[in-house]
């Protein structure tokens, strides 16, 4: 469940309309025409392409660091990374240079790769080491919807309280396209890397902070080996490592809330959001409650493919309507509804297999039923889900999701038993 | 004359030896079979009960069943049955003894038409109530409407098949006794799936309900025997075995069906889904750590389908 739109995926409509005269604030236009001369040449447009062919499967941005290294987002050369026999990448710089490039690095998790081109004369953009402070302008550039080189201001907002990794809230109007290029401030050093737009929001948009493509950046360099071909390997281990960064934040005793007669396990971490509704119509003579927790950093891993969260729902369906049967078949109607992934591919994925069973939880006997499926690129990773209905009253009954995707099984299934244990019903 | 299946169509008396068959007038026994010659064969008595038949040089000529092989002269007995043009045939003297009468079977009492009636409105009867329990918003009644109706008119055609499967095959249409058989099969398949769907559910054993599917298919099976009684006269064991061949081939099919729509959906989650009222929940469930123990099932299964 990904509430982040991907630069790269989205498409918008463009409108094309008039723009209104203004007087322009004659010393900041000036500020901002000499930066954009000056860092203009070290930005790249990158471009994925299908096979031989010089058709466009993807384009983002990039810019140049040095030594022929570039740093762009890893969802945009995520097609190259997993299936290299299919795509190849091309840099595009603003006065017509172009040529092949190789990738060097990734992190997958903070959404930065490290490709290498020969870039020639490009200018190597310099990395700022201490954060902005909220407030401070700042420019993004890049090349939106296949438009020319971009640039556009904003200010920085600090860094974002809901995702589970650091990424710098930015107010501009970042597009697709504009993925991997740089976000810099008015002395022209990198503070960020254009990252994504929230999907609901106006001009609210988000940068990978520059710290961790300078990391990126060191390891690259000290990385004697020659990079391998394919990169599922890598990207596997890094989803890795984020499973068990999520299982340390996870642990301790499960926060739970109480639910009228029912206990119930509760947001998680500030990394979650939560929402409650209520499913109340006429004529209907049941009503739904439902409280929803989910994490909003989803890790990109290809199109087809947004993994390494966590989400759960409660939901209390009440009735006093109906008899013990027609609220029975209630339940069996409500129990069908998932929140299942949004993303399933056979490629990725196999099957889910299922068991289910009358599981005695605290105070209140219900129906589990747990599912898992298995990653097919990445060793040791799988998406679980697990369904509670509880049977402990004719007209109250609590269903249960949790759903854990690209973790490892003894992760799923540490979490599902204190899932489990922390459900109680009080008589 | 014999038909097919070794009944008697028609008997003529035959006075003197030899004896001519064919389709001309001046025959002894005149058949009206295009595809009789008009002097076919000639028959002489040999000895009491035993004839020697001679083909009159006929363009289709004669054989002796179960033979397929053409003959221009045979000796045959009571029991052989002789084939000319599409026409089959026996010789018996006067002297044999045929058995006994069958006895008149009173006709059962479901064949009434009373008995029908019943079943219908306990059929219908038990659809409304289904549509009760399982309908508890008036988007969903009507949706039940329509498939209370969607069952009446597939049932209405079930047994009008039947009646005619049962007119043409020779007698009657037999329409009350196939609509009690229908009826009375409907109620019994879905008490069946129902009690072993609570008994499934109360004591939390998946292998019931592959129990209940295996019974509903004899069950199936059985309604289906009981119609072909009804419609036909050909013996038990081949109504028996044409309609365990119709209950497998239903059933396997759909399950068969079913999977392969199943299997479209890559995302499909299949476990059972069903939740009866706390009443019908016998067994005390197990804890959430025996659960879990028994999710190592789960992933050597996931893990042998990503090796494949």
């Amino acid at each position: 469940m990904s509430f982040r739109a991907r630069l790269l995926h989205l498409a918008v409509a463009l409108l094309c309309a008039p723009a209104l005269a203004q007087e322009p604030e004659p010393e900041l236009s000036l500020q901002t025409h000499a930066l954009f001369e000056r860092i203009r040449d070290s930005v790249a447009q990158i471009r994925v392409l299908l096979g031989t062919s010089d058709t466009h499967a993807a384009t983002g941005s990039g810019f140049a660091v040095g030594d022929g290294l570039i740093v762009t987002n890893y969802h945009v050369i995520a097609d190259k990374a997993l299936e290299p026999d299919v795509y190849r990448l091309e840099f595009v710089l603003p006065d017509g240079r172009r040529g092949p490039l190789q990738i060097v690095a990734l992190d997958v998790v903070n959404d930065l790769a490290v490709v290498k081109g020969d870039t020639g004369p490009a200018r190597a953009l310099a990395l700022r080491s201490r954060p902005l402070s909220k407030g401070d302008r700042g420019f993004s550039l890049g090349y939106p919807l296949g438009q020319g080189l971009t640039v556009v201001e904003g200010i920085y907002n600090g860094l974002s309280e809901e995702l589970y990794y650091e990424r710098i809230h930015f107010t501009g109007a970042i597009n697709s396209g504009m993925s991997g290029g740089p976000a810099v401030d008015s002395a022209g050093r990198v503070f960020g890397v254009n990252v994504a737009t929230h999907r609901r929001g106006q001009l609210v948009s988000f940068l990978v902070p520059a710290s961790y493509a300078q990391k990126l950046l060191e390891r690259a360099r000290s990385d004697e080996a020659p990079p391998p071909r394919n990169f599922s390997g890598a990207v596997g281990a890094q989803l890795r490592s984020h499973d068990r960064a999520l299982q340390k934040s996870l642990e301790g005793p499960l926060p739970t809330q109480q639910l009228g007669p029912l206990v119930v396990p509760a947001r998680m971490g500030a990394f979650m959001q939560c929402a409650a509704g209520t499913e109340r119509e006429r004529e209907r003579p049941y009503d739904v409650n439902s409280y929803f927790c989910y994490m909003r950093s989803a890790v990109y891993v290809d199109p087809k493919l947004q993994t390494g969260t966590v989400v759960f729902r409660h939901r209390v369906l009440r009735s006093q309507e109906l008899g013990p049967l027609r609220f029975a078949h209630v339940q069996e109607t409500k129990f069908r509804d998932s929140v299942s992934s949004d993303y399933t591919s056979r490629r990725h994925h196999t099957e889910f297999v299922c068991q289910d069973r009358i599981v005695a939880l605290d105070g209140v006997r219900a129906k589990v039923a747990q599912c898992l499926r298995r990653y097919k690129l990445f060793e040791g990773l799988y998406d679980m889900t697990l369904k509670v209905a509880t049977l402990g009253d004719s007209s109250l009954a609590l269903h249960s999701e949790l759903q854990m995707d690209g973790v490892s099984y003894e992760h799923a299934m540490r979490l599902s038993q204190r899932f489990l244990e922390a459900i109680r019903w009080n008589q | 004359m014999v038909g097919r299946h070794g009944e008697v169509l028609a008997r003529h008396a035959v006075w003197r030896w030899p004896s001519r068959i064919g389709r001309s007038y001046d025959m002894d026994v005149i058949l009206d079979d295009a595809f009789v010659a008009a002097a076919h064969v000639e028959i002489r008595e040999t000895t009491e009960g035993r004839y020697a038949i001679e083909d009159l040089r006929s363009l289709n000529g004669m054989r002796v069943l179960p033979s397929s092989a053409k003959q221009s002269s045979a000796e045959i007995g009571p029991e052989d049955i002789v084939r000319i043009g599409h026409t089959q045939f026996r010789i018996r003297p006067r002297s044999y003894v045929v058995g006994g009468e069958r006895r008149i079977r009173q006709g059962a009492a479901y064949r009434g038409s009373l008995m029908f009636m019943i079943a219908v409105v306990i059929v219908l009867a038990m659809f409304v109530w289904d549509a009760f329990l399982t309908a508890s918003h008036r988007d969903e009644k009507a949706l039940t409407a329509l498939s209370v109706f969607t069952v009446v008119a597939a049932g209405a055609m079930w047994i009008a098949i039947w009646s005619l499967v049962s007119r043409t095959a020779g007698r009657r249409a037999n329409f009350s006794a196939h609509g009690f058989v229908a009826c009375a099969g409907v109620l019994a398949l879905q008490i069946w799936t129902t009690s072993m769907g609570y008994l499934a559910f109360g004591l939390d054993t998946g292998w019931l309900e592959t129990l209940s599917a295996a019974g509903a298919a004899a069950l199936f099976g059985y309604i289906v025997y009981r119609h072909l009684r009804l419609a036909s006269r050909a013996k038990r064991q081949a109504h028996a075995i044409v309609a365990a061949c119709i209950a497998i081939v239903t059933f396997g099919g759909g399950s068969l069906l079913v999977n392969l729509v199943g299997a479209m959906d890559p995302a499909a989650q299949s476990h059972s889904y069903s939740l009866k009222a706390p009443l019908f929940l016998v067994v005390r469930g197990i804890s959430p750590a025996e659960y879990i123990a028994r999710s190592r099932d789960l992933k050597h299964a996931v893990d042998g389908l990503a090796a494949r």
